[in-house]
Order: structure tokens, then sequence, then C-alpha cells
């Protein structure tokens, strides 16, 4: 499956959660397939399926976060349900804990940027698109994105620092120095 | 300029010219001042460095084989 590997962590980085990134992912390929007379051979590919599932993340994920669905107050399996939820989450959150993926502080701190910001570093710094893919995916002016991905950049950094200094590091942007250098 | 100013500039000229988003001209023109500013190649290694750390480290979600055999069984519906 092509550039799967690729989408799942764009995908995740948007949700946060990873049944509805591979939801999101689910419903690219369909679209790609589904669209595929759309597709202009010999344009990049990769930047096609990202901007089908940016498209579908605004268009119908975040309208099912917004609406979630309906249920009848009545229902008597509504105590259960909930209860059964309550536990999956919490089980969900060991699992984290225990595979450490709550330690990681550059995931942490990408996902505490805006969305805007989280989309040009995870479309720029990770996956390598150029400005003007970035600009094609997003559909934003260039420009746009050059000055998106400055200030996305050094918000990402300055959320860091605490990070960076507690691992022997002054500043990202400053002099590096090893704690032993200051000693 | 002042002082900030010009750090800012200094920063966002790397970022184009790391990011190939320089024209030709532009390109030459910042070559030119990193040979002539001993303090642009640690600048440019400090931003390197940055981007390879946030690059390596983020967390990259695997892919499982019930994903992909979801897509292909719809895929094949469909």
């Amino acid at each position: 499956m092509p550039h799967i590997e690729a989408l799942k962590t764009f995908a995740f980085h948007l949700t946060y959660n990873e049944a509805d990134a591979d939801d999101l992912i689910q419903e690219t390929y369909m679209k790609a397939f589904k669209f595929m007379d759309k597709y202009e051979k010999g344009t990049n590919a990769k930047a096609w399926l990202f901007k089908i599932l940016k498209n579908a993340y605004i268009n119908e994920y975040r309208k099912k976060v917004k609406s979630p669905q309906k249920v009848d107050v009545d229902d008597v399996g509504l105590v259960k349900t909930t209860e059964n939820q309550n536990e999956r989450l919490k089980a969900d959150l060991r699992d984290d804990i225990y595979t450490n993926e709550l330690g990681d502080e550059v995931t942490k701190a990408l996902d505490k940027l805006p969305e805007d910001f989280r989309t040009v570093i995870l479309l720029c710094d990770i996956e390598g698109f150029s400005y003007e893919e970035m600009s094609k995916i997003i559909d934003i002016p260039v420009g746009t994105i050059r000055s998106r991905l400055f200030r996305a950049r050094n918000a990402l950094k300055e959320l860091l620092k605490p990070y960076a200094e507690k691992m022997g590091y002054e500043d990202f942007r400053g002099r590096r120095r090893s704690r032993n250098e200051e000693e | 300029m002042s002082k900030s100013k010009k750090q800012l500039e200094i920063q966002r000229n790397i970022d184009l010219f790391l990011d190939h988003a320089m024209h030709n001209e532009e390109s030459a023109h910042f070559m030119h001042e990193v040979e002539n500013n001993p303090e642009y190649p640690k600048l440019i290694d400090q931003e390197m460095n940055f981007r390879n750390f946030i690059k390596n480290n983020v967390k990259r979600p695997g892919v499982s084989t019930d994903l992909i055999q979801s897509i292909i069984n719809r895929i094949k519906i469909d």
C-alpha cells in the first residue's frame, strides 16, 4: 500500500487517536481509488494522497467530532456502554504508560502546537514536502507556508526548550553546550 | 537594522536555504554570506540538528496488517 506509513503518522498527529487515524486512512484510499481518474500521471502521488487525507480530515472527521452521534437516554444499554468505554480508555492509557508512549517529549510538544502549525511541521520537516507541494496540499499560498513554518518551528523550539535544557542543551537556537562544559 | 531583526533575518534565510526554497540568485548571495561569516555554519548545523532531532523522535505509529487487509477488502467490494 503506497505511502501508508507516512499517511498514518500524519493522520495520527491530526487526530491524536490511532483508531480515528486508521479510519481516515481507509477513507483516503477509498477516495483515491474512486477518483483515480482525477490523478494526473507524473505528478507527486504522495502529495495527492496527503491532500485527500487532509480534506477528509477537514470535511468529515472535524464534523464528526463536532456533532457526536446522538444517543437515546432511555436506551437501557447506555450506562453499560459508557462504563465499557471508560474501562477501554483506562486500559488504553495503561498501555500507553507501559510502552512509554506518554514520555515522548517531541510528540507531546508537537501535539501542543495549533493544528495549522503542526500540519506544516509534519509536512515539511517529517515528510519532506516542498513549499509548492504543501501549498497544494493545504490550499494556502507559498508565502503563507513560509511564514507559518517559521512561526511553527520557533513555537516548537520554545515548547522543547525545558526538555532540551534538561538534556544539557542551552537552547536549540543559541549556543549549544553540555553540562560537563558548564561545570 | 537592529540586532534582533538581523538575527530573525538570518534565521529566515537559514530556513529557506535548508528547505531548498531559495532562488538561484538568493542562494548564491546566501552562500557568499556563509563563506564570510564564521557564525553561519554553526547556526546551520544547529538548525539541522534540531530538524533531525524532531524527525528521529516523532511518534510513528505502526500500520497493522488488519488495516491494510480492511482497505483491500473495501476496494474489492466497491
